[in-house]
Order: structure tokens, then C-alpha cells, then sequence
């Protein structure tokens, strides 16, 4: 593998990885309109994506960032694939760390006395 | 760094992040398993549940209203029908197409209440007890039960197109009496709570502002006696033999007033918002369900607190009015259909799971009558005592739903 990766590259590869990040959100929506028998079920369901990928966007994250940097492995950008594994990495590290307080630290209602 | 082992780092990372809610819910499940519950073994066995035949699988195979005859009155959709006790049945209304069934209350006299919305209109009806109907006026679209006095005036709450609410009086002849705005935009999805009259005939009704809900208290003319803030959206108001008025909120909260209105105590079950509701036991005690079921003293101070199992692994919580027997057993059905009888002092007496036994039907908002037949969706119970003749023992009073405290006439 080349291992000489510019500077640019990786920034182009962070920014790619950011900006992929919405798209997501789309495939899982895009998933969830596909297979919904109903109107009412599109529209809870549809609800239910925005809030789980605000929990779960460290997971979500794979539905772009993998397949992206697959390809742009295969076509040579190196640099770009770093950038990209870099904010794969930051937002399932985040992600771990923001479900491991949430836990933690929020009143969980039904375990009150 | 090698880029390879960025890829090792990077899908050890979302490994981790796909795994942490799993083990996140294996640590809590552990630790709520742990937690003690009032799950101990049951001091009898569940009476048998016999299924009836127009039970099936739906609520509309419990009776919405019963009259002091025993004659059982059923809503299911645009049909209004009635079982007497020799098994008849009979229909009242059959407008399936155009109506559909809210609620009903039977008067001592045997007449009966209909409640219907008819697309964005409803409609109050009374039927003699023949079942010949005797009168039907108009109402707003959104519109809470009603509460009847002994001498036969129909109290309900009404929401307006413009969105305020008006407590409304009916005569016996369904003329109007009088009408008092009691203000408040409960919003597009608000259903008003039911008002009740206390033993000296004074009504009690929600004010529908969500901002700021009040508790107002009208006489018999239409007049403001007074009225009492309260903390959150109220659900259900029921009213103590002794004039001590309870208001229910689905926020987790319980509000004791006296018959002037002064605060006595308030009572925090500080858990998520459900419906659950309140019953007051002839002794005194305010049984509240919520995440689990609360016995209160007349102080607002906690006697017991039932909770169980399935409220700690399964989320499960009361989501229906708790029912008083004669007896002093208390009955609760939660949301995971389990049925429960507790004892005064909240130990399982016997318990009823739909769960994983072939009865998976909701066991819904059950009522007891007073030869002691426990009704639930899933069949009948009969069970060690009837339901307690005074306190206000289950959603509506008992099940005339009459909602009033106020003395025969």
C-alpha cells in the first residue's frame, strides 16, 4: 500500500467524510420508504431514522465511509481513504463514548422508586 | 501510521460502536433483573377466565356501561347494543356507516346516555330504558364523558371550533340548561376530561388550558365557585364520598383538594408520562397506577408500592384506572397485559399474565360488578368480593358511570 499520503489529500478525504455523513441518514430513510406498506408507517418511520441516527450515527457512519473508502482504495487515493477511516474512527469512537454517558449519567425514568 | 492498520482501528471502531447499545442493554437488563419487585409468589391461584361469546379479540367485548339491572350496554363503532340478563340482545343504534361510539352512563332510572362523534360533529342521545330513544342534541366535535345527577342533569365538557372549552348542563328533556366557558385550547388532539359532582351536587371540571390547567368548581346554577391551579395536563378527576377532590396527571402526578379548593397534598410518582389512573378505596386510600401502583393515606404519604417484574425487564407499566373490590382487593392491569390482584397491604394475591399463555388479548380497562364478576377483554372472573359500594372504586365511579356522589334522590 503507498504510505506517502499528502496533506491535502487527507483533508480532502476528512471534508469527503463529513459531507457523506447526510447521505446516511438517506440510504437508511431511503430503505425505510422502500419498504413501508403505508403511508402512516413512511412518516413514524421517518421519524424514527432521524432519531435513531442521532444516537446511532457512529454505526450509521459504515453506510458511506466503507464503501467509499473501498473504491477510493481501489482507485489509488491512499490519502483520501485515510481522511475518510479518520472520521469513520472519530464518530464511532464519539458515538461510543456519548452512549456509554448517556447511560451513565441521564435518569433512567423507569428504574426510579 | 500504516494504512492498514488504520482500517484495523477504524472497524474496530464501528465494531465497537455497533456493540456498546447491545452490551449497554445486556448491563441493564442484568441490573433491573436485580432490583426487588413485589414478585413474590402469589397467595392463591387465578381464578379461572371464563371467555364469553361476544368476547373475542377486541375491546368492544367489554361492556362500556352497565345499568343497576345488570342490563350491559356495548359500543362497537356505529353499533350501540344492549345484553340484558337473560342474554338478549338488543340494538340500539346500528349507524355503522356514519357514527361511531364514544361512551355511556345509565342513570338510576334506567335511561341511558350515548355519546357518538358523527365526522366532525358528535351527538349526546338518551334512550329509555325500553330503548326507545327520547332525544339527541348536537355537540362539538371533541367532547369528555358525562356525569349525571340524581336528578337526571347531564354535566360534560365540550371543546368549541374555536377551541375553547364550555361545561355544559342538559336537562332530562335534553334541553339546554346552561353553558359556562371554562376557557383553554387543550390542542387538536386533546380529549377534555370528564367532570364529576361531589356529594352536595357541586361540579367539578378540568379547565382545558395547557399552559396553565385548572381545577373550577360550579354549582348547580353555572356559577364559578372557585377555582385551583394545577400542575400539568389532567386526565381524570374523581371525587371522595367526604367532598375530597383527586385530579390525575398523566405527567406522574396526583393533586388532593378539599371541597373549597385548598390544596391538601400533591404527590410525585416522578416517572414517565402514561394514562394509568386513580381509585380511592372506601377507607381512604388513593390507589394511583402508574409505572407501578401506589397506595396513598389521606396524607398523600405513601403506604406501599407495588412493582413488578415486567416493570423493570420489560418496560411494562399500569396503563389503566386500578379496581377497588368490597373486599379490599385492589385489581391493575398493566400494558404487557398482566392482571393483578392486590391485597390492602400490595401483596399479590393472585396473578393473571396474557403473556405467554394462549390469552394474548389486552386485558383493557376491566370493571367489576357488584356480584363480584371481574370483566375483562380476555373472558369473566368471578371473584372474591364485588365492587366497594363506597370511595370511588374504579374510572367512572362504578359501572353507571354516572360519575356523581350526590345521594339517590
Amino acid at each position: 500500500m503507498n504510505e506517502s499520503p499528502s496533506r491535502s489529500q487527507v483533508s480532502f478525504g476528512i471534508i469527503l467524510g463529513v459531507l457523506l455523513q447526510p447521505l446516511s441518514l438517506l440510504m437508511v430513510l431511503a430503505f425505510i420508504h422502500a419498504t413501508a406498506h403505508d403511508s402512516e408507517a413512511r412518516g413514524w418511520g421517518s421519524m424514527g431514522a432521524v432519531l435513531l441516527y442521532g444516537f446511532y450515527f457512529g454505526m450509521a457512519q459504515v453506510l458511506t465511509i466503507l464503501p467509499a473508502s473501498l473504491l477510493l482504495l481501489l482507485a489509488g487515493k491512499h490519502g483520501t481513504v485515510r481522511g475518510l477511516l479518520n472520521v469513520g474512527t472519530v464518530l464511532a469512537l464519539v458515538n461510543v463514548v456519548i452512549l456509554v454517558v448517556k447511560y451513565a449519567v441521564l435518569p433512567h425514568s423507569v428504574l426510579m422508586p | 501510521m500504516r494504512l492498514s492498520r488504520l482500517f484495523l482501528i477504524y472497524l474496530l471502531s464501528t465494531a465497537a460502536a455497533v456493540a456498546t447499545p447491545f452490551a449497554l442493554y445486556r448491563i441493564d437488563y442484568a441490573r433491573r433483573r436485580m432490583i426487588p419487585v413485589g414478585s413474590g409468589p402469589a397467595l392463591e391461584a387465578a381464578p379461572l377466565v371464563l371467555p364469553v361469546s361476544n368476547s373475542g379479540n377486541s375491546t368492544y367485548a367489554l361492556p362500556a356501561c352497565i345499568a343497576p339491572d345488570g342490563t350491559e350496554y356495548y359500543g362497537d363503532r356505529g353499533y350501540f347494543y344492549a345484553y340484558d340478563q337473560a342474554g338478549n340482545k338488543r340494538y340500539l343504534t346500528d349507524d355503522a356507516w356514519s357514527s361511531n361510539f364514544d361512551s355511556c352512563a345509565v342513570r338510576a332510572d334506567g335511561t341511558v346516555y350515548l355519546l357518538a362523534d358523527h365526522n366532525r360533529e358528535g351527538s349526546l342521545s338518551a334512550y329509555m330504558r325500553s330503548g326507545k330513544l327520547e332525544w339527541t342534541i348536537s355537540l362539538p366535535q371533541a367532547f369528555s364523558s358525562v356525569a349525571l345527577s340524581s336528578s337526571g342533569i347531564a354535566y360534560f365538557v365540550a371543546r368549541q371550533q374555536n377551541g375553547l372549552n364550555t361545561l355544559y348542563a342538559s336537562n332530562t328533556d335534553g334541553s339546554p340548561r346552561w353553558e359556562l366557558p371554562i376557557g383553554g385550547n387543550g390542542g387538536p388532539q386533546w380529549v377534555p376530561a370528564s367532570p364529576a359532582i361531589g356529594p352536595g351536587g357541586t361540579i367539578y371540571a378540568i379547565s382545558g388550558d395547557p399552559v396553565a390547567p385548572e381545577l373550577i368548581a360550579v354549582d348547580t346554577d353555572g356559577r364559578r365557585l372557585w377555582n385551583a391551579p394545577l400542575p400539568a395536563r389532567a386526565s381524570q378527576l374523581i371525587v371522595g364520598p367526604d367532598g375530597r377532590i383527586f385530579v390525575h396527571m398523566p405527567a406522574g402526578n396526583v393533586v388532593a383538594f378539599d371541597s373549597r379548593g385548598k390544596k391538601l397534598w400533591e404527590f410525585h410518582a416522578n416517572n414517565r408520562n402514561n394514562e394509568g389512573g386513580i381509585a380511592l378505596a372506601p377507607d381512604g386510600t388513593l390507589y394511583f397506577a402508574s409505572n407501578f401502583v401506589y397506595a396513598l393515606d389521606a396524607a398523600g404519604q405513601t403506604k406501599w408500592t407495588f412493582k413488578s417484574e415486567f416493570t423493570y425487564t420489560r418496560g411494562d407499566y399500569f396503563d389503566k384506572s386500578p379496581v377497588v373490590a368490597d373486599d379490599g382487593t385492589l385489581y391493575a392491569v398493566s400494558y404487557y397485559q398482566q392482571l393483578y390482584a392486590l391485597t390492602p397491604d400490595g401483596r399479590t394475591k393472585w396473578h393473571l399474565s396474557g403473556e405467554p399463555t394462549n390469552i394474548r388479548t389486552c386485558w383493557d380497562q376491566i370493571s367489576l360488578t357488584p356480584e363480584g364478576t371481574l370483566i375483562a377483554t380476555a373472558g369473566r372472573l368471578q371473584v372474591s368480593s364485588g365492587l366497594a359500594k363506597t370511595g370511588w372504586p374504579s374510572k367512572n365511579l362504578n359501572n353507571s358511570n354516572g360519575r356523581s356522589q350526590e345521594a339517590p334522590q
